[in-house]
């Protein structure tokens, strides 16, 4: 029972070092960096070499790059250049925040950890690769770096954590790397197997089986047989674990390819064959065997030989030779520091020799042993609980990212909601500024108009008053005093004095026509916005240095238009007058007024400097003509260069 | 010896006095007596008016249109007066004597009061005030040359409009506005364009403004 416990070992031991060997090469592929200057090959393995690259190279992605391939280089050669290289790669990664080397840093330091049976430290360094490799989403290498998680984990006895990773693991590997999936089956059989769920190990050990001959991997195949002739044997099915035995011994060039395996299945199909009862022939395996193994140095295979050829020995009655083989075996687990086989020779001695000394050595050795595992276990949690709550702290960071972006989000949108409302509102406001001032304006021009009339007025009264002056006071005194002039010269017929009479007579007609011309011109009088019109252009030619010119021609008539047209007419001839006088640069300005029926046209004409007419930054001024132009459903239209620009407004009457 | 009583309505002295001198002439050419009575305002003249028993025997009345407003306030000029005169004492005969040298006011004038003679300031001299007072008192009536011109005009006319249409070419003429005639002609707005719009066809205006009409109207003689 013991023995089969301890060949199990030794094929976990010898299937996790071809593992090994696999992840190391698929490595190598992965980290193919683009070439540098600098010779791998050449380069001295040495801490001052190592030390020197940050004075050579300057380049921080450069360097990273090459220190990336010498912890890889060094990593099978020497442990202290690597581990300086290694803790520089992975100082400098981090700086610069590059994901994928780092991770193969701690890839490069986990096997290194592994090699040397720190399982903890391997199992964190495996950790800390995979998060890496997470976070650059590569989903094939965290399953890798979980599987070896599981393996590290597996080699500690923690069999449920190593369950776990596997699945993991088994998530994250794509189908078609059916090797790394291999991997995992095999580790799962060999944890069911520890947990002794002897159904599901076999399980796990046929579907490794299967994708191993899927592959075609020769080795991977005899590996599984033989892991699983030893499920078989532990489990006392020596007849299957024969089976399987005979299949891997009939592959070709098995003894040459790999000399340890075949060592580890000949062990076996001796072992099963005796405890078939068929024991004849296990001598002869055995020895074999533990020829090969002591001849390759296989010091793991050679104690557990010599355990089997123990148990063999007291089967037979040769209770001399068996201790002797249990003592070699027991100094070799001493020297080699193997526990679980010196606790195995340590019982089977005590059974034999029943020794007070080796039970006490056994028992403190299992404590020991208990206790170690119990820490390492305890070392797993402790790393798988800074795991977790390492992701609790990214999912509430996560969260709070989320709530935050939320957040900064509606915020965003109330702002953009604020201003969309205020922006709304300002255009409202300058849209009720415009119309006041449009108002306003008009107001103004009304209230121009009705002065114009008001004096007008005045003008009218005035004259009628003068008129009747005229008519009433002076006429009439006229009239008297030439009737008595002219009955005092009736009485001297021959004077002259009878022309002067008739000359007052006529200075009388003159008056009299005078005065009632003073009234009657006022029937052409008009409601005064061509004469504002003229004023207008008199102030202009007043305050500038450019020579206004109007002309209206005699078919415009301004008092038949609407009030409204009238104001607008002035309102757009002050606007564009304007214009010429600030922006024109302009010497002279004709202003035309003429009828085409059923329009009027309103021409502005200057010879100044010109604007851009299509492209126009256009100021309030030109956007209110287009309003008060549109107004009345009239139009505008600008032509301009260099020699002048020409404004014809059409305006509907 | 006939005795002529006559009332003067006259404001200026000067011409009263040019009126007396010319009834001294005629007084002594035809040996005929006037007995010469004087109102130099409005107030006087009304009061003149009223004194029936002397108003009975007043055979002539020299009128003058233009008078300065007195305190009655129905009666407001020398035409007013004239009208009253004609209603109270249609026996008496009347002489209008104004410086009025429109048509249209003269033909209101004469078309109301119709008067015995009617004269123009402008027209008169001391040979026309003597031929007047001769022809009112033996062979009335007496116009002097313009208001014939304006009877010529009036009877060869081919166009005739009615009164209305009439006082309208006049309100214009003297420059009233359009919002003000629809008061005075007693006719709604639509009405007074209505009419000018007529007055323009009838009197073949083709222009839209007022004063080819008013200076058609005044060559045909309506104004």
């Amino acid at each position: 029972m013991i023995n089969i416990f301890s060949s199990r070992n030794v094929g976990k031991l010898a299937l996790f070092y071809s593992v090994c060997f696999l992840l190391g090469c698929s490595k190598k592929s992965n980290t193919n960096f683009s070439t540098t200057k600098y010779e791998l090959d050449s380069f001295k393995e040495s801490i001052e070499e190592v030390e020197n690259l940050d004075n050579k190279i300057v380049d921080d992605s450069l360097r990273l790059s090459l220190l990336s391939k010498l912890s890889l280089k060094f990593l099978y050669a020497d442990s202290t250049v690597f581990r300086y290289t290694n803790y520089k790669t992975i100082a400098l990664s981090d700086q610069l925040g590059d994901s994928k080397i780092l991770a193969n840093a701690y890839w490069d330091l986990a096997y290194f950890y592994s090699n040397y049976s720190y399982l903890d430290s391997a199992y964190a360094s495996y950790y800390k690769a995979y998060q890496n490799f997470r976070s650059i989403d590569d989903d094939y290498h965290s399953g890798k770096m979980m599987l070896n998680m599981a393996i590290s984990q597996e080699k500690a006895r923690d069999y449920i954590g190593s369950e776990n990773s596997s699945f993991n693991a088994l998530n994250f590997l794509p189908d078609h790397k059916i090797k790394d999936v291999y991997a995992v089956y095999n580790n799962l059989a060999i944890i069911y197997n520890g947990l002794d769920d002897f159904d599901s190990a076999i399980i796990y050990h046929k579907k490794a089986i299967d994708l191993a001959k899927q592959v075609g991997d020769q080795s991977l195949i005899l590996n599984s047989l033989n892991n699983i002739s030893v499920v078989y044997i532990e489990n006392g099915f020596n007849t299957k674990a024969l089976k399987y035995i005979e299949e891997a011994l009939k592959t070709e060039d098995i003894k040459d390819n790999d000399t340890r395996l075949y060592a580890m299945i000949l062990d076996n199909y001796s072992y099963a064959q005796f405890k078939q009862g068929n024991t004849e022939d296990f001598l002869k395996y055995s020895l074999e065997a533990l020829r090969i193994r002591d001849s390759i140095g296989h010091k793991a295979g050679v104690m557990a030989n010599k355990i089997r050829l123990a148990e063999y020995y007291l089967f037979k009655g040769d209770s001399t030779n068996a201790q002797l083989n249990l003592k070699t075996a027991l100094s070799l687990a001493e020297d080699e520091k193997n526990s679980k086989y010196e606790l195995e020779v340590l019982l089977k001695l005590q059974k034999i020799i029943k020794n007070q000394e080796y039970l006490d050595k056994y028992i403190a050795l299992n404590d020991k042993l208990i206790r170690e595992e119990r820490s390492i276990r305890s070392k797993f949690a402790r790393i798988r609980y800074e795991t977790d709550a390492y992701i609790q702290k990214n999912k509430n960071l996560n969260e709070r990212n989320i709530y935050l972006t939320i957040a900064a989000l509606s915020l965003l949108a109330l702002v953009s909601v604020i201003f969309f409302f205020q922006r709304q509102r300002i255009r409202l406001k300058e849209a009720q500024m415009q119309n006041r001032l449009k108002d306003s304006n008009e107001q103004v021009l009304s209230l121009l108009l009705d002065q114009q009339k008001k004096v007008e007025l005045a003008e009218i009264k005035e004259r009628q008053r003068i008129s009747r002056d005229l008519h009433d006071g002076i006429l009439s005194r006229l009239f008297g005093t030439r009737m008595a002039l002219g009955f005092l010269i009736r009485q001297e017929p021959n004077s002259n004095a009878k022309n002067h009479v008739e000359e007052l007579q006529a200075i009388e007609k003159d008056i009299r026509n005078l005065s009632h011309n003073l009234i009657s011109t006022n029937f052409d009088s008009n409601d005064g916005i061509e004469k504002l019109i003229k004023k207008l252009i008199q102030d202009f030619n007043d305050h500038s240095d450019i020579n206004f010119d109007l002309e209206i021609s005699k078919e415009v008539k301004f008092n038949n238009l609407e009030s409204s047209i009238k104001i607008s007419i002035y309102y757009i001839l002050q606007e564009s007058l304007q214009n010429v006088r600030k922006h024109s640069l302009a010497s002279y300005c004709v202003i035309k007024f003429t009828k085409e029926l059923p329009n009027l046209k309103l021409i502005v004409e200057d010879d100044g400097i010109g604007f851009d007419a299509k492209t126009p930054k256009q100021g309030i001024g030109l956007k209110n003509l287009h309003y008060r132009i549109n107004n009345f459903k009239g139009s505008m239209y600008i032509e301009s260069d260099e020699s002048g620009t020409k404004i014809t407004y059409t305006i509907p009457i | 010896m006939t005795s002529v009583n006559v009332l003067i309505v006259e404001d200026h002295p000067l011409i009263v006095e040019s009126y007396k001198q010319g009834f001294e002439i005629v007084s002594k050419k035809q040996s005929i007596y006037f007995n010469i009575e004087i109102a130099h305002n409005l107030d006087d003249a009304i009061a003149v008016i009223d004194n029936h028993s002397y108003m009975n025997t007043c055979d002539l009345i020299f009128l003058d249109i233009q008078l300065p407003i007195g305190l009655n306030q129905k009666i407001l000029s020398g035409e007013d007066l004239g009208l009253v005169l004609r209603k109270k004492y249609p026996k008496a005969k009347i002489g209008v004597i104004t410086s009025l040298n429109d048509n249209y006011r003269l033909r209101t004038l004469i078309k109301n009061i119709d008067p015995e003679a009617v004269l123009i300031k402008n027209d008169l001299t001391p040979e026309e005030l003597i031929s007047a007072i001769q022809s009112i008192i033996t062979r009335p009536p007496y116009y002097t040359s313009t208001v014939l011109n304006l009877l010529r005009k009036e009877i060869s006319k081919d166009v005739h409009i009615d009164e209305i249409d009439r006082k309208l070419l006049y309100e214009l003429s003297i420059g009233t506005k359009m919002v003000e005639l629809p008061a005075i002609l007693l006719l709604s707005k639509a009405g007074v364009e209505k009419r000018k719009r007529n007055l323009k066809v009838l009197l073949e205006v083709d222009d839209l403004s007022d004063r080819e009409l008013i200076l058609n109207a005044k060559q045909r003689g309506f104004l």
